[in-house]
């Protein structure tokens, strides 16, 4: 029997793999055009959102002002009665860019949900790849404050929604194991039979520019999955603005948000 | 200034590709995903490139994006993938020619961090301070993760081999019979 060294092993491993011939310098180059594009509209669209918050509150403000003043003889009107007016734009609660900012702490900043893209398209003969369904609150939300851009990634699975969702499946008690020990991972048993997995990653583990990561993963017994990720963000390339010093939920508030029953309603 | 700088980000695109496929073909242990990490890996580093003055060493920028991604990229999927806490009990024997697909097999049962450690380790021949520092970890971290890495592939391929052989340790571990 031959003994092999692990490079050796590994040279057998790459056996048989046919290296493209194909010339793709162009096709990246044109693909990082087109991304930077989109990052820099995606900034626009996080400061247009929050040029529209900073119109709306100076539309409403004056309402809060008076309402404030009528009953309280014009002494002690604050920045607390802002929240109160009723001149305040009720959004719809379907939306899900309002339902995340509603489970967000109090002056988080504006909440705009991504729009997802199509995959890249694949090679010629490559098996074409499948888009799943998915829940409408699963995606990405930038989360805008002071002109920087947070991000908060939903991802979950239910095995009763119809037409079927790409499958995720309870993680084994053993995960943390697998995982960096600087990522603080911790299991948890939820009354029920329902398992909390909560970690932090450092700063550039999630990406090269990536922030503070806090995530918590909640799955039920019957098979429910939801995976909360709330990013500090990105700087460079990565990102989508200046990204926040810290993540938009603690671990705490993160393992509450994930915990909400509102996902699966 | 800006010409040749494009001049350069193709040269190494051109060039490089292939090398960083390779790395990445034995992390994902699939030609169409390696493509695809690659491809990701190579717009990441375009766009830094063009956003940045300089990057002092875009070989080792590009490597350790690549590793960056790929983690990444499996953490976010690691509820998709089958745990491999337990192995066979007793893995076929496979002649030379299968041998490669036993690796490659071998491989994905062996964490995606610790095998981002192997290959940068005895694929790219990086050092432990050096894969420490791509990984943004200590090398105390590399060691464990390699030691535990090694571990999980010897015990994947079983009757495989006759021994795997760490050579940078220039000895032999473990034999399995």
């Amino acid at each position: 029997m031959t003994d092999y060294t692990v490079r050796e092993l590994m040279d057998k491993a790459l056996d048989g793999l046919l290296l493209p011939t194909e010339d793709i310098t162009d096709s990246v180059l044109t693909q990082a055009a087109h991304r930077r594009r989109r990052h820099r509209g995606g900034a626009v669209l996080a400061s247009a959102a929050g040029v529209a918050l900073v119109a709306g509150a100076v539309l409403v403000l004056p309402h809060a002002a008076n309402g404030a003043a009528g009953q309280g003889g014009g002494h002690g009107a604050g920045p607390g009665t802002l929240t109160a007016a009723p001149a305040a734009p009720q959004r719809e609660p379907a939306d899900p860019a309002a339902v995340v900012s509603g489970l967000l702490p109090a002056g988080s900043g504006t909440v705009v949900k991504m729009k997802d893209v199509p995959p890249t398209p694949r090679p010629k003969g490559a098996p074409k790849v499948r888009v799943w369904p998915k829940s409408r609150f699963d995606g990405t939300y930038l989360i805008t404050k002071d002109g920087r851009t947070a991000d908060l990634m939903i991802q979950s699975y239910d095995p009763r929604a119809r037409p079927a969702q790409a499958l995720l499946t309870r993680p084994a008690d053993t995960i943390c194991g697998e995982i960096p020990s600087s990522w603080k991972c911790k299991v948890t048993a939820l009354a029920g039979g329902v398992q909390l997995i909560e970690t932090t990653e450092p700063a550039g583990d999630y990406g090269a520019h990536s922030g503070v990561l806090n995530e918590a993963e909640v799955s039920y017994p019957d098979g429910r999955v939801i995976v909360v990720q709330a990013l500090a963000g990105s700087s460079g390339p990565d990102g989508k603005g200046t990204p926040w010093a810290n993540p938009p939920l603690t671990r705490a508030q993160t393992d509450a948000f994930a915990e909400n029953p509102v996902w699966f309603k | 200034m800006r010409e040749s700088e494009d001049q350069e980000l193709r040269e190494f695109l051109s060039h490089r590709r292939n090398a960083l496929l390779r790395s990445a073909y034995l992390m994902c242990g699939d030609a169409h995903t390696a493509e695809d990490l690659v491809q990701s890996t190579l717009i990441k580093v375009v766009l830094a490139r063009r956003g940045r003055r300089s990057i002092d060493h875009l070989d080792a920028y590009a490597r350790r994006t690549l590793v960056h991604t790929f983690i990444s990229a499996r953490k976010r999927l690691w509820h998709r993938e089958s745990p491999h806490g337990e192995l066979p009990d007793s893995p076929e024997r496979v002649g030379d020619a299968d041998l490669g697909l036993a690796v490659r097999a071998a491989l994905q049962q062996v964490a995606p961090r610790q095998r981002a450690v192997l290959v940068l380790r005895f694929f790219e021949d990086q050092s432990v301070q050096a894969t420490a520092e791509l990984l943004g970890v200590s090398e105390g971290t590399v060691k464990s993760q390699t030691a535990r890495g090694l571990a999980v592939l010897r015990e994947a391929l079983g009757d495989a081999v006759g021994a795997v052989v760490d050579e940078d340790l220039t000895k032999v571990h473990e034999v399995i019979r």
